[in-house]
């Protein structure tokens, strides 16, 4: 084993003191504040990173989807070199990162919005247009160049990318009226008693998926188990068998947003759970949040969302706990 | 799902994180990468006056900022970062020896249009002509070159088990023939990346580090250690011989790539069939692929003998489908059902 030279380590040291990246650090860690950014509406023409079952990908949104769960966008890159013949390369000087990135057009695709993560900026209108007019007229950058990297490393790339974006769109589960068939034919939902994951595991000493199933409601309640978690609650045991209530789905549509994803990471970490059980759990928290019934959905949704975030992750006490 | 909750090792990251640069740990971080990475590509390190703290700085220079900014976006903790890191130095790497490895292959080339009569240097700078040909340039349509390139025979002798010697291209004289080719098809001088760039596409082997050599003085020792005289094969229209290449190429390939030829065109087959991803697939996919281009021969052998070796490893899935149903089950009491399937 070589041992390192001491005068070569400092005159690397000395490059990379000189490469700094402050516009990436802009980027940087996820805050409370962003619940109410309009950096985080997910937006055309916008780059993202996007995060999802230990894989971190960034993402430039193309368009809205169908799908209200999903959004149409392609995957990006960053490292030199790597492209193919349908990704366009956008300038340093057109988007925010302040280095070129490579636009894979070729595997845009349906993501789920809840993989993304921070919004890192937008690419001015017509960027692609221009980019890809550019790439078309000089179509391989360098053409001995071209035959090592069109067969190998970018193939791998690519290949590599789909199969991420392939796992997350699997990984999607449909809102839940759209697999059962149950329609709720109760009144308002005045005094509905709201339960979360943590609040029925401590009351019934349940493993986290048993109790996940109960909130969902796929569980039928054994007499003495709704005495103990109403006790628990303070609510009484009848009122307790609407919690098959199924929640709405404006409000789990909201929740994948990329604004809530802070509280939804802090309440998987307090719940030590996944970021799906604990979005269930926010989800079960705001419907059950006094509100008063005004505005359109998603609006009181995310007002009563925007409530408990701020109390949770201001670091303050809320109203709400 | 979402998160796992695993406590990762962030130091690095940190200090990434505070100091918005790489700093000492991340730069221990690369110098330790490059030295392990080095070892794969002895072509670099043959020369003891480049260490791996130069290909580090070197790699630095040139993609320090845009790796700076993608650690701080896309790397979670010090292993994603190590990964990263790994990743990145290593596609740097296989670019600069392919360049080398271009380099070194153009370099050859010339050696051979200087030394062979029936090439001269074109007036035009790095072009190269036909002693007897136009001087001025001629037409270099890509498509029509690398067909020349299919069709003349260069002797391809795979790398032999075991690696005692490298692969190894072209006898004596194969090559000058497969460059006069080209030039005639061009009716005209030709630039000597355009002939690197057809022989390169050719035998993409040669880009790969540690394949093959081109050196003419070991190619005349080749013929003792490379026991099936493969070109007399060529040229030779007759099925005995078809059938011998093909049991060759059939014989090189290993069990696995006998089931991977036949969906060789259907990536998601193939990923079924191998169990693996689509990146790790489409590796295999590529490697296969080389290897077949290489081993099967010319433009005029080359199909024919595909479609046998295609029909042998389909002859060989039906084999191995099909005992049992051949034995019958009342035969042989099945293990599984614990023989009471009589």
């Amino acid at each position: 084993m070589t041992k390192t030279h001491p005068g070569k380590r400092a005159r690397l040291l000395e490059l990379a003191s000189q490469t700094k990246t402050p516009t990436a650090v802009r980027f940087g860690a996820m805050k409370a504040s962003d619940v109410d950014s309009p950096d985080f509406d997910v937006r055309k023409n916008c780059l993202w990173t996007a995060r999802w079952s230990g894989s971190t990908i960034l993402l430039l949104i193309i368009h809205e989807s169908s799908d209200p769960q999903k959004v149409l966008a392609a995957p990006v890159t960053i490292e030199p070199g790597l492209q193919d013949q349908e990704s366009v390369v956008v300038d340093a000087s057109a988007n925010d990162l302040g280095v070129p990135v490579t636009v894979w057009l070729g595997i845009t695709r349906e993501v789920p919005i809840q993989t993304l993560e921070r919004p890192l900026g937008g690419l001015p209108p017509e960027t692609l247009e221009t980019a890809s007019r550019a790439s078309r007229s000089h179509p391989l950058p360098d053409a001995e160049h071209a035959i090592q990297q069109l067969t190998s490393t970018s193939a791998e790339q690519r290949a590599e990318m789909e199969d991420i974006l392939d796992r997350w769109i699997e990984d999607l589960q449909p809102l839940p009226s759209e697999t059962s068939e149950q329609v709720t034919t109760q009144g308002p939902i005045q005094g509905k008693p709201s339960i979360t994951l943590k609040q029925v595991m401590d009351a019934l000493h349940v493993p986290q998926r048993m109790a996940m199933n109960i909130v969902r409601g796929n569980y039928q309640l054994s007499p003495g188990e709704a005495r103990q978690l109403a006790l628990h609650i303070g609510s009484s045991p009848d009122a307790l068998s609407s919690i098959a209530e199924p929640l709405p789905n404006e409000l789990l549509l909201e929740l994948q947003k990329p604004r809530w994803r802070l509280l939804v990471r802090s309440e998987a970490e307090r719940l030590k759970t996944d970021e799906p059980a604990a979005r269930l759990s926010v989800a079960r928290e705001a419907f059950g949040l006094a509100a008063r019934q005004s505005g359109r959905d998603e609006d009181m949704w995310r007002q009563r969302l925007r409530t408990i975030a701020l109390g949770r992750l201001s670091g303050g006490t809320s109203e709400g706990r | 799902m979402g998160d796992e909750t695993t406590t990762a090792i962030t130091t690095v990251m940190e200090e990434l994180r505070t100091l918005e640069s790489f700093g000492p740990k991340a730069v221990d971080l690369l110098l330790k990468v490059a030295r392990e990475e080095l070892t794969r590509f002895p072509s670099l390190t043959s020369d003891p006056a480049s260490t791996h703290e130069d290909y580090a700085y070197d790699f630095f220079l040139d993609r320090g900022k845009a790796l700076t900014t993608a650690a701080q976006l896309q790397a979670e903790d010090d292993d994603a970062l190590g990964r990263m890191i790994r990743r990145w130095l290593r596609n740097w790497l296989v670019d600069l020896h392919a360049r080398s490895a271009v380099g070194s292959l153009r370099d050859r080339l010339e050696k051979r249009l200087e030394r062979d009569g029936r090439f001269d240097r074109a007036p035009a700078q790095h072009f190269w002509r036909l002693t007897d040909g136009a001087a001025q340039a001629g037409a270099a349509d890509p498509a029509a070159l690398a067909a020349v390139a299919r069709r003349v025979h260069v002797t391809y002798y795979p790398e032999p088990p075991g690696g005692t010697r490298r692969a190894q291209l072209g006898r004596s004289g194969e090559l000058e023939a497969l460059l006069e080719e080209l030039l005639r098809t061009a009716k005209g001088s030709l630039h000597i990346a355009t002939l690197v760039h057809v022989v390169a596409n050719r035998f993409p082997h040669i880009l790969d580090p540690l394949t093959v050599s081109t050196e003419e003085e070991t190619a005349d020792e080749v013929p003792a250690c490379a026991p099936s005289p493969l070109e007399e094969i060529l040229g030779d229209e007759d099925q005995q011989h078809f059938e011998t290449l093909s049991q060759e190429v059939f014989d090189a390939l290993s069990a696995e790539e006998r089931s991977l030829v036949l969906v060789l065109d259907d990536p998601k087959a193939a990923a079924n069939m191998l169990g693996l991803g689509r990146s790790a697939t489409a590796l295999r996919i590529r490697s296969l692929k080389s290897k077949l281009i290489e081993i099967s021969g010319d433009e005029m052998t080359a199909p024919e003998v595909v479609r046998r070796v295609l029909a042998r490893c389909q002859g060989e899935l039906r084999r191995a489908t099909e005992p049992v149903a051949e034995d019958g089950p009342g035969l042989v009491p099945s293990v599984k059902d614990g023989g009471q399937n009589q």
